[in-house]
């Protein structure tokens, strides 16, 4: 057997899929290997992501992983002032509410379209380093132990990543850029003008320094999530108190019942100074490329992904070591996409945490009848600022 | 006539540094990307803690489902 790769990845998730694609499709040889024994399952997210991100990266669209094609978002106050925006405008995670185990199948089916191995039930358990660089991964595959030869070891594995530890990377958080969530898949939704054409985002005090989110899956079926800072969680099973009463308060879930439990933390940092070494790169959740206001990262980790696949194939193709300076063109091209995103959305975010029920009553009441065009951060403000110059001084240094 | 439980399916793993619950766990990974001392690994559907964990609790609180304690006898633990 074949034990050397010029790319090896770890976890086979959107990111992970999409690097093993582009790296294999520029001509690397490529292995990626997955932990669980089923990609895609078990699902740990809350489905929702922007159409353009499938152009962007060349997903070709499939019936089999869209679960609902929503028109846009609604952003719900605590006093129930409603912001409704069209879904080309609403962000990064609303347009496709996703089938997400159909989903992660179709993007490894690409990656291995593309040319690349895919191993399931292989848990890397160690890196190969050889004076500092690293220079392979450790695997348990079924019975056996293996050492992995690479050029480049892909850390792809996600929140709890340990690749980009083990390789002495800095991707440790404060409490207060870390996000406890919970999601109940609820059906037997009672019916509503409105569902299932829009995915709904509930503020304030329903989830502290966070929100609850209710994406539709179909027409009596919905994602109903929350996530919380780590800071606020005070007491063990505070997650499930504050979802099990927004559910008992909505109208529609009175007759609700369980398809599905999924729970998982969410990094709300920023950037993280670095994401090569030689011989590694970190890329997706591993890299904390998520969202720090929303917590969507399927988007930002396929744009990384292939970026990132492409510049481990133009290394093959120089012949090139995969040293950190050979891998710069990936820390370059991914902050240049979205790393001020990322940077300003953290900042806005800890502000964010500060305002109370009243302040987003205000907040949403005047984006409403403002009729804001677009969700971003820096097209609220502005609008906020016109209005309530006193809500914004503390946003001041950000406009 | 009294009702009798006849058997009991052992469900909390205590290692003296955290117990976990294994009914409950997801295995979603939250606490290990929490823990600030790298002290918890998730072996697929394993969670287990080892000597690097300080006890600050971090992973209590983030854990969705409660599936985390502190050890017997610890003043935080819950465990009856």
């Amino acid at each position: 057997m074949n034990l050397k790769y010029d790319v090896v990845v770890v976890g086979a998730g959107p990111a992970g899929s999409s690097t093993a694609r582009f790296a294999a499709m520029g001509g690397a040889s490529v292995l990626m290997i997955e932990k669980r024994q089923e990609i895609g399952s078990p699902v740990r997210c809350g489905e929702g992501i922007a159409r353009h991100f499938l152009d962007d990266v060349g997903i070709p669209f499939d019936r089999k992983w869209v679960a609902q094609e929503v028109k846009g978002a609604k952003i719900i106050s605590p006093a129930g002032n409603v912001l409704q925006i069209d879904e080309r405008h609403a962000g990064n995670e609303v347009g496709i509410v996703l089938e997400r185990d159909a989903f992660d199948k179709a993007l490894a089916k690409l990656a291995a379209k593309a040319g690349a191995e895919i191993w399931v039930k292989t848990t890397a358990i160690g890196l190969l380093k050889d004076n500092g660089r690293v220079t392979g991964v450790r695997v348990k595959r079924l019975d056996e132990e293996l050492n992995i030869e690479a050029g480049c070891v892909v850390a792809a594995d996600g929140f709890e990543s340990q690749v980009g530890r083990w390789a002495g990377v800095k991707t440790l958080m404060k409490a207060g850029d870390i996000t406890g969530t919970l999601q109940y898949r609820l059906t037997n939704i009672d019916p509503d003008p409105d569902f299932p054409h829009y995915c709904e985002f509930f503020l304030g005090t329903c989830a502290p320094a966070g929100y609850i989110w209710v994406f539709p899956k179909d027409e009596i079926t919905a994602n109903v999530g929350l996530g919380i800072s780590l800071d606020r969680l005070k007491d063990k099973m505070d997650l499930k108190r504050y979802l099990d009463a927004f559910v008992k308060k909505d109208p529609r879930m009175k007759r609700a019942q369980f398809l599905d439990m999924v729970t998982g933390g969410v990094s709300t940092c920023p950037p993280v100074k670095e994401t090569v070494r030689d011989g590694i790169a970190l890329v997706g959740d591993a890299a904390r490329h998520i969202d720090p206001i929303t917590g969507g990262g399927i988007g930002n980790g396929c744009v990384a992904g292939m970026i990132l696949g492409k510049v481990l194939a133009d290394i093959k193709k120089r012949g090139g070591t995969y040293s950190k300076e050979d891998l710069q063109p990936y820390e370059r091209g991914w902050r240049e996409e979205f790393e001020e995103t990322l940077y300003r959305n953290w900042m806005a975010k800890n502000k964010l945490v500060s305002l109370s029920d009243e302040d987003f009553d205000k907040i949403i009441a005047t984006l409403a009848t403002a009729g804001i065009g677009k969700l971003s951060v820096h097209a609220m403000l502005k609008v906020i600022k016109e209005r309530h110059p006193d809500l914004v001084e503390r946003f001041a240094d950000m406009i | 006539m009294q009702t009798e439980l006849v058997s009991l399916r052992p469900n909390v793993r205590d290692n003296g540094i955290m117990a976990i619950d294994d009914i409950l766990c997801m295995h979603c990974g939250a606490c290990v990307g929490t823990c600030p001392t790298n002290a918890i690994f998730l072996n697929e559907v394993y969670l287990t803690f080892n000597e690097d964990c300080t006890q600050c609790g971090m992973c209590v609180k983030v854990c969705p489902v409660g599936a985390i304690d502190y050890p017997h006898g610890h003043r935080l633990s819950e465990l009856k």
